[in-house]
């Protein structure tokens, strides 16, 4: 059974299945570290993200490496009526975003099922086959997720890390008071946050669609996972998230080649909750009276 | 509550305890029965929130006490009560177990952690396909013994078993074990430093209350004649959450009124199941916006207004403001 | 005579920062002790431990001869000892006169099962607290704000509502966090004369504060803190001038306007 095919397959299962999560979780965080919302609608933008791939690949025939970006692009800037409308009334209110949004996750999903109806479909493989890297075999499709979310990732640290816009999202996520008063215009950040976060999500919602199928119900494992990911790492730690997915990812691929599926989400479920036990802050999170 | 409200209230169970009389073509009685039973898991949720945590395994501890009522019925021969007296107990026995762990985590991990949870149990039921019969459930559950097997006699037990919870709630959120758990939730430490062992109370109320919804489990197994784990996912729990939140969060009322409304919403839509769905997202959303204290506190905004202009006093802004803080 | 309160070589670490060290000191009966030290000089930790709401890493805490180390909060209050915080006063979402009636949780309470069960007992004991709650308001001059809701007053009757919630336990010993932080010198001076008239009614009190002038014109005795270690010990002219004490409080100057109350 562990022999080297079987273990370099867990690999870039692995690899693949980490940079969805963390793209995800990314997205998760940076809407609950600025504006401190939990997201319970962040699996239906993850779905609609696969549909807009659907179309924009599987209908119109735009080249894959554009249309993965541009399906993601639409959706966030779709999305941003929703902000607008339902997102902004919830900032910096953390339950009442708990429920409003999880109301904005029914209206999108079942208006999702009015539009295309229950039942699955699959989005056309992009790239078949093998290639061969190294001496090793690799699946092509596979590779592409990595490649994509990398790039998209090391996009994304470069933005927080080295621009103005950047720096004010941390600055904000940190604390929103001296954020306000130093100048920072808190309005165009959350917005600029939501666009980003919604951007990841959609576009880590299409390539999950590529790997498995597409449904209006699929963005619930993706929602899933971004509870898992962010309380694993940390909530509203972006480094936490990043380290989570990356856990997350691995392990699952592992447990589930080896073991099961159902066996790798008890396992992953009994993690999570002996961690917020113990841990409740996360790997790289910060104590904050989190226990009594 | 003042005499008007009591005998409003007793006009109101007398009047629920005479549908079966009143309506002809059993719709009612069904509608009633299952807002019934709802209301036992709103209001045992209810005890939760009112310590200051939100539950969101309470349809898992749902389903525990569904799959032991049953089990202990057709596998063990126990007869009704018993069982769903055990459909009760085991709940409440895993919830002694972790409440003592749960319970000191703060707010939002509190929430996570029962939202995994839920989780957890539900894919137990799932996978302990012998004993809970896997995907499929368990088919053919008995009616509760001849006096409840009518529709009209299930729906008195229903209504019974939900007003002697609903009673039992209300003993503990009034008087000084209502003051001891408003300390609680208003502030931990200062309860604590008055001498109030607010861990004990808070795994106290847990357990009382998932032992109630493990009642609503058993009755619902009995109801439906089958039980799978369907019914008991995060959806349900959130739905008990939503019950509350709707009706409104600091007063018994809210759950009771939730419930109610959260029922008959599917009846009054009926016909479209997905724009059932959205209308309700949607109406969630404007909830929570305009109104984040449910309809009760919205009724009592509406009071305050109403006196302030006869009165113009200063206790009434001073209130609608804590109020509005939540 | 037993102290009331004994702290013995009390430690406690918090990851690599040993916020107190070896720390110890005594709280006679009828006292009124300050504890006082310069910002970040582990006060707040020195009362978190002695009040049961962090465990220390070393030592023992000792009330009426008892060892009660690591005890939480709640047992603490049952046998006697009560505090109050700097931060969140009151229970904000309710009203003065039932702040007072929470506060008084130990006098009201007969016994679980017959608190449930509504027994004359325990409506009997009901009745008796809320006596005692309307005395306290009356004491701490609060009855006129007895309807109103706490979270909605100004800041020195939240203070002193916060010392009416902690005498409503009847204790015998009342460690105050930063009593008169924020209020101004007449609001500080009432606190005064109230927790030397709580003294005078038998409860022994301790004081941490920065106010140097309250607590020189309160106390009877006063322990300096400083790095999480005992500085100096005594009554309040001779630790005041102490030049170790004037030294960690940055400067001569403000020993010198503290020397005569």
């Amino acid at each position: 059974m562990f022999n080297a095919a079987t273990i370099w397959q867990v690999v870039v299962n692995g690899a693949s299945l980490s940079a969805i999560y963390v793209l995800v979780a990314l997205g998760f965080t940076l809407l609950f570290g600025i504006m401190r919302v939990v997201n319970f609608a962040h699996g239906a933008f993850a779905m609609l993200g696969g549909y807009a791939l659907y179309y924009f690949w599987g209908r119109f025939g735009v080249p894959y490496v554009i249309a993965v970006p541009l399906a993601a692009a639409f959706v966030a800037l779709v999305a941003l009526i929703a902000e607008g409308l339902v997102f902004r009334w919830f900032y910096q209110r953390m339950f009442e975003s708990m429920i409003a949004l999880l109301g904005l996750n029914l209206a999108l999903v079942y208006s999702a099922v009015m539009i295309w109806d229950v039942s699955e479909r699959s989005i056309p493989p992009a790239f078949s086959g093998l290639i061969e890297v190294g001496g090793l075999l690799l699946p092509k499709d596979r590779l592409m997720v990595i490649c994509i979310a990398v790039v998209v990732l090391v996009s994304f640290w470069v933005f927080m890390t080295r621009t103005r816009q950047g720096l004010a999202m941390r600055a904000t996520a940190q604390d929103l008071e001296i954020a306000e008063t130093q100048g920072i215009n808190t309005s165009v950040t959350y917005r600029i946050a939501f666009l980003i976060a919604i951007f990841m999500t959609a576009l880590a919602g299409a390539l999950y669609a590529q790997i498995y199928s597409l449904s209006p119900f699929m963005g619930d494992r993706p929602l899933m996972v971004a509870f898992v990911v962010v309380i694993l790492g940390g909530m509203g730690s972006i480094p936490g998230a990043a380290l989570g997915g990356v856990i997350l990812g691995f392990t699952e691929s592992f447990l589930a080649t080896f073991y099961g599926a159902s066996v790798s989400s008890f396992v992953s479920f009994g993690v999570v909750i002996a961690l917020l036990i113990v841990r409740p802050w996360g790997l790289l999170g910060t104590p904050d009276g989190a226990r009594a | 509550m003042t005499l008007v409200m009591r005998i409003a209230g007793a006009c109101l169970v007398v009047l629920a305890a005479a549908l079966p009389f009143i309506d002809k073509d059993g719709f009612g009685v069904t509608v009633g029965t299952i807002i019934a039973l709802n209301m036992i898991g709103a209001t045992s949720l209810h005890l939760i929130i009112r310590t200051g945590h939100v539950s969101l395994a309470h349809a898992g501890f749902m389903g525990i006490g569904g799959y032991v009522a049953t089990l202990t019925l057709m596998r063990l021969g126990w007869p009704f009560p018993l069982n769903l007296l055990a459909g009760a107990i085991a709940p409440a026995c895993l919830s002694l177990l972790i409440g003592p762990l749960l319970l000191r985590l703060q707010g939002k991990y509190f929430v996570l952690v029962t939202f995994m949870l839920g989780e957890i149990l539900r894919l137990a039921f799932l996978q302990w396909s012998s004993l809970t019969g896997g995907a499929n459930g368990i088919f053919g559950v008995p009616a509760p013994g001849p006096m409840f097997s009518s529709q009209a006699g299930f729906y008195w037990l229903a209504l019974g078993s939900s007003l002697l919870c609903i009673a039992i709630v209300a003993r503990m959120l009034t008087g000084n074990m209502g003051r001891i758990i408003d300390s609680v939730r208003d502030s931990e430490r200062l309860a604590q430093c008055a001498g109030i062992p607010v861990l004990q109370v808070k795994v106290a109320a847990f357990v009382l209350a998932t032992g109630l919804v493990g009642i609503q489990g058993g009755l619902t197994a009995h109801y439906l004649q089958y039980i799978d784990p369907g019914a008991f996912t995060s959806v349900q729990s959130l739905s008990f959450v939503v019950m509350n939140v709707i009706g409104g969060m600091r007063s018994l009322f809210g759950p009771i009124i939730g419930a109610t409304f959260m029922t008959i919403l599917p009846e009054l839509l009926r016909g479209y199941v997905e724009m059932q769905h959205v209308i309700f997202g949607l109406i969630l959303i404007a909830v929570m916006a305009a109104m984040p204290g449910g309809v009760v506190d919205a009724v009592n905004r509406a009071r305050q207004f109403l006196s302030r202009r006869t009165r113009g006093g200063n206790l009434d802004s001073n209130l609608a403001r804590v109020e509005a803080r939540q | 005579m037993k102290p009331v309160l004994e702290a013995l070589q009390l430690a406690r670490s918090f990851g690599g920062v040993r916020a107190v060290t070896g720390l110890s000191f005594a709280v006679q009966p009828g006292e009124i002790l300050g504890l006082i030290g310069p910002n970040g000089a582990g006060k707040t930790t020195v009362v978190n431990l002695i009040s049961g709401m962090v465990k220390p890493s070393s030592g023992r805490v000792l009330l009426d001869g008892v060892d009660v180390t690591g005890l939480p909060p709640h047992r603490l209050a049952w046998m006697g000892l009560v505090r109050t915080f700097q931060s969140t006063t009151v229970f904000g979402g309710c009203t003065v006169l039932e702040n007072a009636r929470r506060g008084a949780f130990r006098s009201a309470h007969s016994g679980w099962l017959s608190e449930l069960f509504g027994m004359p007992k325990a409506r009997r004991l009901h009745e008796s607290t809320d006596r005692l709650a309307m005395e306290l308001l009356d004491q701490l001059a609060l009855t006129d704000v007895a309807d109103q809701i706490a979270g909605g007053l100004p800041y020195g009757k939240q203070k002193a509502l916060g010392i009416a919630i902690a005498l409503a336990a009847r204790p015998h010993i009342i460690l105050l966090d930063e009593p008169v932080a924020g209020l101004s010198s007449e609001e500080a001076s009432l606190v005064r004369d109230m927790l030397t008239k709580v003294r005078n009614a038998g409860i022994t009190v301790m004081v941490i504060d920065h106010n140097m002038r309250f607590i020189a014109g309160l106390c009877d005795r006063v322990v300096v803190v400083h790095h999480g270690q005992e500085l100096a010990q005594g009554s309040p002219e001779v630790v005041l001038a102490d030049p170790r004490v004037v030294e960690a409080y940055l400067g001569g100057s403000h020993a010198q306007q503290y020397q005569g109350r």
